[in-house]
């Protein structure tokens, strides 16, 4: 049985899995070090392999920008891993020396500021960089603006990291209403698709020069 | 030393958090009225922790409840699972009758509640837990429990169980 290791923190609760657990995927807020799974997932692909349990963390973290009778707002976050194609680890990128400015269809962020906080929190360079914006209400593809974005910003994380692989992500998230559960699935060669019971989730991945970039699902 | 002392002592060195306990213990002990609230918060945990085993004893009619609210795919209001309630229990037709057995079910941890607007939804404790830490921004390994117990109504093991769960 898995044993969870507890510890209080003003009323905050931190967790942590016992060793004999399962390799959990983490947050990056916990100063966890990222735990790395007994069996390394490898590809010869340079397809991204995306776990199955981050895509919960990616869901929570994506939902938490939003707040009753407020627009919604595009938020940022990141994922990273110590190999190539294996993201590991989710960054919630909420301080404000990362997110600058936040609207219903744009937000400013640090890139300089998300690389250090990602160095920060794992304790070394990471050798992937997923930078992930989301889209309330919108598609899974990336804007012109977006396009700019991925280019003058990989630039900044090679600059920062120059032996991370880095990809972009496009979250696109519908309105909330009561619905089924689905679970994720690969919908086209870049995208998962998946629904939580408040919202349905579409995620598709793209190189710094907005080429797809294929994703596949692990456990 | 009596038996319960000495094996207080060897759980503690035991457990990865036995450190961060004895520390807590110490500050209260040393204060007679801190440890007389200790006594008394220590018999209400103890009062709850019986949530925590599997054998919670339900109704024939929380059974019945606690049946269609999980085994539905979708959260459920209390109107919607009273229109879903066979003849066999035809009391829980009552959207009231219903609302009183789907808290209780709450309570006692079988299953969870979340408020959407200003409806409450009957899903499972996972999601219910789920939908709080979202609202909360908050994440699963980092997570103030005492609130999301208070805000969904579920005992405190339920919502440990979940997190546990959420992350694994």
């Amino acid at each position: 049985m898995t044993k969870i290791n507890v510890k209080t923190d003003g009323g905050k609760i931190r967790i942590r899995l016992g060793d004999e657990g399962k390799a959990p995927v983490v947050t990056g807020p916990t100063g966890a070090e990222p735990l790395a799974s007994s069996k390394p997932v490898t590809t010869k692909s340079n397809a991204l392999l995306l776990p199955i349990r981050l895509i919960n963390l990616m869901e929570i973290r994506a939902e938490s920008g939003f707040r009753p009778n407020e627009e919604d707002v595009e938020i940022v976050y990141a994922l990273s891993g110590n190999g190539p194609h294996a993201p590991d680890m989710l960054h919630k990128l909420s301080s404000q020396t990362v997110v600058e400015k936040a609207a219903d269809d744009y937000v400013i962020s640090s890139v300089r500021g998300m690389v250090e906080h990602i160095i920060k929190e794992r304790g070394s360079p990471p050798k992937l960089v997923v930078g992930i914006h989301t889209h309330p209400q919108g598609v899974p593809k990336p804007s012109d603006k977006d396009n700019r974005y991925f280019r003058n910003a990989f630039d900044t994380i090679k600059s920062l990291v120059p032996e991370a692989y880095v990809l972009f992500g496009v979250h696109a998230i519908s309105s909330e209403s009561i619905r089924e559960r689905l679970e994720p699935t690969r919908i086209s060669r870049n995208a998962i698709k998946w629904s939580s019971i408040t919202r349905e989730h579409e995620i598709a991945f793209y190189t710094p020069e907005s080429n797809t970039c294929e994703v596949k699902l692990v456990e | 030393m009596s038996n319960s002392i000495e094996k207080l002592i060897a759980l503690l060195k035991a457990d990865a958090s036995g450190e961060e306990l004895a520390g807590l213990l110490n500050e209260l002990l040393v204060d007679d009225r801190k440890k007389d609230v200790l006594l008394v918060k220590l018999d209400e945990i103890r009062k709850e922790m019986s949530t925590m085993n599997s054998d919670v004893k339900l109704t024939k009619s929380e059974e019945a409840v606690r049946s269609i609210v999980l085994g539905n795919k979708k959260p459920l209001t209390a109107q919607e699972v009273a229109a879903k309630v066979g003849d066999e229990f035809r009391s829980l037709k009552h959207v009231n009758h219903a609302s009183v057995v789907l808290n209780s079910l709450v309570s006692k941890g079988a299953i969870g509640k979340f408020k959407l607007g200003h409806t409450y939804y009957f899903t499972s404790p996972k999601e219910a837990v789920n939908e709080l830490l979202k609202r909360r921004d908050e994440t699963p390994d980092e997570s103030d429990w005492s609130e999301i117990a208070r805000e969904t109504g579920m005992p405190l093991a339920t919502v440990r169980d979940a997190i546990k769960e959420l992350l694994v």
